[in-house]
Parts: C-alpha cells; structure tokens; sequence
C-alpha cells in the first residue's frame, strides 16, 4: 500500500497537535531536528509513518527562554496511549505505544530505525538526562516505540 | 503590460482549446503541470508570509523578486526565486490553466459548495464561488478520477471549511482553476491545486492538501501548513482474452517441489545517530542567575560605599 508523506502528528494524551518537518542528517551524521520548536521532524530517508518498518520522528525537549516545546511530555506517554498521524492524502494512521527506553546520546540507534518484523512502528525521540554546556547537547535520549493499529 | 499579454494569451488559447477539444469530445484527464509540479508554492509578484509556515514543496517567485517570512516559515524543499527554474515552472503553469480552463463538458455549479457531495467531473460557475462547511468528493473507487473546477471570478473559503475526500479522490487529481483570486478562511482545511489567475491568500491557519500556484499576483501565508500532494496512479491491467485450446490429454499430475519463499530484500536505510533535541533551558545550570546575582551585591556594595562617604 503507497501511503502518503506525513503531515500532522497528534498525541492526545500529553496535548500534541504538531506539524511535520522533514529532515536526513545533519552534518555531524546525527539525525536533524525541527528547526521551529513546536514542529517535530520526520526522518525522510526511512520508512514513512504507517509503512512496514520503523518510522522515525523527533521533536525538541524545550527550547530558549525555557519555553514548552513539542515534546517536553513525552516522558509521559505511557503503554497504551495513541499517536495518530495524518498524512497529505488526508489518510490517519493511528500508533500505540508498546514501550520507552533511554538511550546514551552515542548509542547506536540501529533498532530505533530498522526493524524486520514485518510490522510498521513509529518511534518518536527527544531529549534527556543531564545537560553537557560543552557540547552543547543532554547525555541521554528518550525513545517511545508505538505499533501500528 | 505583461499581464495584459498573458491575459489575451490565456484567453485565446481556452477559445482555441475550448473549441478543438468540444470537435474530438475528449474526456476528463488529469492535468500535467509540467515544472510547476515540484511546487506547493508559486507566486509571480511577491510571497509574504506570517508565522510557522511549512511547505512540503519546493517555493517559487518568478518575475518578483520578493519573498518574505521564511523563517519563520520553513520550506521542505528548495526555494527558486526570480530563476529560470521559477520562471519556466510560471510558463508551465500557464499551459496548465489553460487545459484546466478548456476542460469541457461542465456541470453548472453556483454559490456555496458546503454540504455538496460531488463525482468526478467538470464543475463550472460563472462568477464567484464559496465554500461554508464540508465540501465531499466522492472518487466512486477509482483512484484516477478527477475534479475540475472552472470558477469565474473569486474563490473564497470560510473559516473552518472542509474539503473531504473519499472513495479514491486525490488531492493531485483536483485542479481549481480561479479567474481572479483566491482566499482560504482562518483554520480551514482545502484540498486540490489552486490555479489563481492573479493572487492567493491563505488566512491564518488555512492549511493546504495541494498546491498554491498564482499566475499573476502575489500569494500570502500566515500559519499555512501547504503540502504537494502525492498521487497514486492505477494502471489498468488489460484482461487477456482466453483463446480456445483443444483439451489437453489428461496426463499424470507430477508431484511438484515447493519452491522456495523468497525472502524480500529490505531497502538498506542509513542509521543516523540520535539527534541533538535540546537546548539546555531545562536543566538546572543556569549560569546567567550567578552572573546576576554578583552584579546585584557589587550594586548594593557600590551605594553603600557612596552612603557612608556621603554621612562623613
């Protein structure tokens, strides 16, 4: 089935109702991030949301001025709660978490972008843990992997 | 000038359309935009936008040369402004609205389209058109069908409208063809490639399934999420006419050997590292508090130093 490029990402449960940004890596092989913080970012060079395999998309954690961004909750998205994506065709595919694990910054992300089970997955990732003032980045990353209804 | 010339080229070439295609009684097709397909923007005199403006699209401004509000806008694709790729897309573009325009066997539509249901066709109005509420397309479970609609002055959309699709209706396969200008209302949801005569303006929140294309004016954006539409297109497989064999002799059924499930191989896709979604402003360092708090005591210390030279 061809489904369409995502379009809008709703997350009821911690009030997600966001654009979508595409995005590849950025320059230092990492994948790139929402330039608006309300935005998130969809990683255009894998699977699209709702096609068999693991879609991915991040959002920011909080931005300047200590201000909400699009993915300050998703620490609280729990197993069971919905993520809905709706695509340019107006097509909605609905996703239910399974689970979130914590990763260092530098892990490897092989089993956030590829799966093999047949299945299609959204994983979502943010920010977290300790902030590094150095690098300029946090020590960890929060992953929510959700599964397609 | 120039408008004029390509206003009398534009109508010239629908009466010349209008008239061979109404001999060979063709039927609705879908439209080929040419280069204009790789935008979801294309303006001719300015593009100005307000807000969180995303476009799924390559942007285009031929022959202006002013586009403003990105960011904060941002543009999913490449931006070609006063180029010869901005300016070949505004010819492709007039070839379009003309084979838009001389689309013929219309069905008379006027008014508002709220609340209407309508199969793939020609759709013609001779002045304005509106929409209020929920527009329905109803592609009858073909994939390919096509909505044309020929409006003869300005489109408008109220705020908050819808255009539904269903049973196989594409916005790539809806071709809006407005002769003057066309406004989207505030937070409303439109389907289908707009090709506006002179400008377009998508209220605040307006958010389009299509493509935003002005022939002679400007286009202007405020929070407009505006997204090229991707197309399935369904070829149809010829059935092959069965051709009478004599019977065979029935032979011994030979025991076959399963042949082997091949497994597909999965598209290779380049695992970035993960990516750096944070700015600090949440942690607990905050090194401007201490910067503040040293400035408010050297303050303090500053007057009291003044105070007690002042009581000597």
């Amino acid at each position: 089935m061809v489904v369409g490029t995502p379009f809008n990402i709703k997350i009821p449960s911690i009030n997600v109702d966001a654009g979508v940004e595409y995005v590849s890596t950025a320059s230092d092989g990492t994948m790139d991030v929402p330039k608006n913080p309300l935005n998130t970012a969809w990683y255009k060079l894998g699977p699209q949301p709702g096609e068999i395999g693991s879609a991915v998309i991040n959002g920011h954690v909080d931005w300047e001025n200590r201000s909400d961004a699009v993915f300050t909750y998703l620490h609280n998205l729990k197993q069971g709660d919905k993520v809905i994506v709706q695509d340019n065709q107006g097509l909605v595919t609905s996703f239910t978490v399974r689970t979130s694990r914590t990763y260092d910054q530098k892990a490897d992300a092989s089993e956030i972008f590829i799966s093999n089970d047949g299945k299609a997955h959204l994983n979502l990732i943010t920010c977290k843990g300790v902030w590094d003032k150095n690098s300029k980045t946090y020590s960890q990353r929060l992953v929510v992997f959700t599964d397609k209804e | 000038m120039k408008i004029l010339t390509k206003h009398i080229a534009v109508t010239l070439f629908t009466v010349l359309s209008i008239s061979a295609l109404s001999e060979t009684g063709l039927a609705i097709t879908s439209i080929d935009l040419g280069t204009a397909e790789s935008f979801a923007v294309l303006g001719s005199s300015t593009i100005t936008n307000t807000g969180s403006t995303i476009l799924n699209g390559d942007l285009g401004l031929s022959p202006g040369t002013s586009v403003t509000g990105f960011p904060p806008g941002i543009v999913n694709g490449t931006q070609h402004v006063t180029n010869t790729v901005a300016g070949q897309a505004q010819i492709d573009l007039i070839t379009a609205y003309n084979s838009v325009a001389a689309q013929t066997g219309s069905i008379t539509i006027s008014g508002d389209l709220g609340g209407q249901t309508l199969t793939p066709g020609v759709y013609k109005s001779t002045s304005s058109l509106g929409l209020t509420g929920t527009l329905t397309l109803d592609g009858q479970n073909n994939q390919n069908s096509v909505f044309i609609f020929q409006v003869g002055s300005a489109l408008t959309t109220s705020s908050g409208s819808n255009i539904n699709l269903i049973n196989g209706a594409q916005a790539c396969n809806i071709f809006w063809q407005v002769s003057s200008s066309a406004t989207l209302g505030t937070n409303s949801n439109f389907s289908g490639n707009i090709l506006a005569f002179t400008s377009i303006t998508a209220t605040t929140g307006a958010s389009v399934n299509g493509r935003v294309l002005a022939l002679n004016g400007a286009v202007t954006l405020d929070t407009s999420p505006i997204t090229k539409p991707g197309c399935i297109i369904v070829v149809a497989t010829p059935t092959p006419t069965p051709t009478l064999s004599p019977t065979p002799t029935l032979s011994p059924t030979p025991t076959t050997t399963p042949t082997p499930t091949t497994t597909p191989t999965p598209t290779p896709i380049l695992v970035p590292g993960l990516p750096n979604t944070g700015l600090g402003q949440g942690s607990t360092e905050q090194p401007w508090r201490f910067s503040v708090l040293s400035l408010g005591l050297f303050t303090l210390l500053i007057i009291s130093i003044k105070r007690q030279v002042a009581l000597k």
